[in-house]
């Protein structure tokens, strides 16, 4: 399934194809990060359809067909 | 040791000096730059004083690693209380100035009294003068420091001094060195105008020894190479602060027309790769980045305007590179004043560094009096026929130089933001805490962030704690007192150590600690920072209750307490303090109307 994807900032340099990305059913957001090849620890914030999912949940909540995806990268001061 | 073991402490009354040991048990327990500085000042004046008066302090602070072979050790920090606000300040700066005081022997330059006409304070090793500064009184920072090269014919005197808005009071006046870099918040640069204070020159030859040189080495190496590693740090060195722009853009925390809205629809104009882009006519905003002293992330921007721009198409005097955008100057001048034009903006910047002023307070109190302008409580007639409307190029331009040169009504937004709005009538548009302005992150979508700002003491800060991983992880305000605190003691710690707190970005308080440990006598751990941390911020709050300022000081404008983020990933939310502060003070071991108890003040040898 097709799944929409926004990267922030410097995460583009982990992955910068397009801004949809092929997952399989039952992805957990830490299997599409790992499929994007990005450092759970550099996600500093993933937002399902524009809302945050907590860092310990995931590994557990599932994306699902149409779903849009956005993730920043931490950031300190600035 | 890594202290020099000297405080140089003036009187500029009196125009004499006299060289003192380093009180080594305060040094132990406040480490040094921040936390020792506010020691000194608060040991030195009374918290009550007028800020701009001959009776209070202004201190000049390193901290034990500055001038070593740290990455980053080119800190140094100002310490006075504030005259925007009345509160303790502290602001710390970069460049090589505080090296340059380290190698000359003093670990502390206090300054009191007020000299009796305009001089600056010449140092050379143990040669210290009195010098005239009436040539260069009413002259820039940048006209300042090459004259005072000039006039030694030294090249190699490291210069902090004030431009003519220091000298007028501007009350967020900054004390500049090394041209772009800045001792920037809570107007230290009005108290060294107070003091008829133009500048402070200093060369030294003495460098800095460690207690164990073969382990300072080796540490040093180590997390040298954790930062050379970090991504964090990658970004700041390819892409410089700025690059935090699009993602507060993406999140919705992007302050906007003076808060009133949270996502600016020319972001992509002013960020980081606008900055970086080249344009038709082949310009390109950004030359190259730059260090401070012995820095190994080289975050500063340097940067030049299009020479047909119109700030500078009759002025060839700006046609030179100078200090670039960072995120703080790209939000207030860019969303916060709803300005999309990167020229304006970049030479808004040379106009901060050129007269000495404080660019996030400058335009967030730009930001209130296009407000102000717009809802009819000022017009032309106040603005000197500018019209203040949001998104005017020009009306930033013209009022960033008629504030650093304290002319029209630059003279009334150079009180600041609280003052502004207060005179005409609107005191619930000033957005501030404690008198200072926010920096660019909306509180709303940031609760931690909030919570930071409403407790700062010196009023509102984004570089006085860390909530970012919380906030990030969810919008309610439940866990994010205890994460505030911790921050908040973590980074008067590091504040303190002569690094730049930049380097978070890959060290946490155990790589402060093994480099303290290294340098300095004694053992240093991470939890003794952390102690000193919180015997810093306690001491900080002590001053401030002794200034007049109460736990109702701990508090946000309406405008984020009650309009809800109107987009954003946290759209709809509200900043929510009340449900954060009782922990807070629990937490911090004070009372309910936040004054520390016996039993805290006891706990850090503060009673």
């Amino acid at each position: 399934m097709d799944l929409k994807i926004k990267l922030v900032g410097r995460l583009k340099e982990y992955w910068n194809d397009g801004s949809s990305v092929e997952v399989t059913e039952g992805a957990t957001v830490l299997d599409v990060l790992k499929q994007l090849n990005i450092p759970d620890e550099e996600a500093g914030m993933v937002a399902i359809n524009d809302e945050s999912v907590p860092r310990k949940e995931r590994g557990i909540v599932k994306v699902v067909p149409g779903d849009s995806m956005t993730i920043l990268p931490m950031v300190h001061g600035g | 040791m890594t202290w020099q073991g000297s405080v140089l402490r003036v009187n500029l009354t009196e125009g004499s000096y006299v060289v003192e040991p380093l009180n080594m048990e305060w040094a132990n327990d406040y480490v040094g730059e921040r936390g020792l500085g506010s020691k000194y000042l608060v040991e030195s004046i009374d918290p009550k004083v007028d800020p701009l008066s001959p009776d209070n302090a202004l201190i000049f602070a390193t901290g034990p690693l500055t001038g070593t072979m740290a990455s980053t050790s080119g800190r140094y920090a100002v310490i006075t209380k504030g005259p925007l606000n009345g509160a303790i300040a502290c602001s710390n700066s970069g460049g090589k100035f505080g090296a340059e005081m380290k190698f000359a022997g003093y670990d502390l330059i206090l300054l009191e009294g007020r000299a009796s006409k305009p001089c600056y304070l010449l140092i050379e090793d143990e040669s210290i003068s009195f010098e005239d500064a009436e040539p260069i009184w009413g002259q820039s920072v940048w006209k300042t420091e090459e004259w005072i090269r000039n006039q030694h014919n030294n090249p190699k005197l490291r210069i902090a001094s004030i431009g003519v808005a220091g000298e007028k009071g501007v009350r967020y006046a900054s004390v500049i060195n090394d041209l772009h870099r800045a001792a920037g918040r809570s107007g230290v640069g009005a108290v060294m105008g107070s003091k008829n204070l133009k500048a402070i020159a200093v060369r030294g030859t003495k460098g800095v020894s460690v207690d164990n040189p073969k382990r300072f080495m080796e540490v040093v190496r180590e997390t040298k190479a954790l930062l050379a590693n970090n991504s964090g740090r990658k970004d700041m060195t390819e892409h410089g602060t700025n690059s935090m722009l699009t993602t507060m853009q993406e999140y919705g925390s992007l302050p906007t027309r003076n808060f009133r809205e949270v996502q600016f629809e020319g972001f992509d104009k002013v960020d980081a790769n606008a900055m970086e882009e080249t344009d038709d006519s082949g310009h390109r905003n950004l030359i190259t980045n730059k260090a401070c002293f012995g820095c190994t992330i080289a975050c500063g921007r340097i940067a030049h305007i299009r020479q047909d721009h119109f700030t500078i198409i009759n002025r060839r005097e700006y046609w030179h590179a100078s200090g670039g955008l960072e995120y703080e100057t790209a939000f207030a001048f860019g969303p916060a004043v709803g300005v999309d034009d990167i020229d304006a903006l970049t030479f808004a910047g040379y106009m901060m560094n050129e007269h000495g002023m404080d660019p996030i307070s400058f335009g967030v109190t730009l930001a209130a009096a296009m407000e102000l302008y717009e809802m009819g409580a000022i017009s032309k007639d106040d603005t000197d026929g500018v019209e203040l409307t949001f998104g005017n190029a020009e009306a930033l331009t013209v009022m960033a130089e008629k504030t650093g040169k304290f002319e029209g009504f630059g003279q009334i937004l150079g009180l600041g933001s609280k003052v502004l709005c207060e005179k005409y009538g609107h005191p619930e548009l000033s957005m501030t805490v404690k008198g200072q302005e926010f920096a660019g992150y909306d509180s709303r979508a940031l609760k931690g962030m909030g919570l930071g700002y409403a407790t700062s003491n010196r009023g509102a800060c984004h570089m006085r704690h860390d909530v970012f991983a919380e906030d990030y992880d969810d919008s309610s305000p439940e866990g994010k007192a205890g994460p505030c605190k911790d921050s908040q003691d973590r980074i008067a710690a590091m504040d303190s150590s002569g690094l730049c707190v930049f380097v978070t970005t890959a060290w946490g308080i155990e790589e402060f600690a093994v480099q303290l440990d290294a340098a300095c006598d004694g053992t240093w751990t991470g939890d003794r920072l952390l102690e000193a941390g919180e015997r810093i911020w306690n001491l900080e709050r002590l001053f401030n209750l002794a200034a007049g300022f109460t736990s109702a000081d701990d508090t946000l404008p309406p405008r984020l307490l009650n309009d809800p983020a109107p987009t954003g990933i946290r759209k709809g939310t509200l900043a929510e303090l009340d449900r954060m502060l009782p922990e807070y003070y629990d937490l911090r071991g004070w009372t309910n109307d936040g004054r520390p108890t016996a039993e805290t003040l006891a706990r850090l040898g503060l009673n």
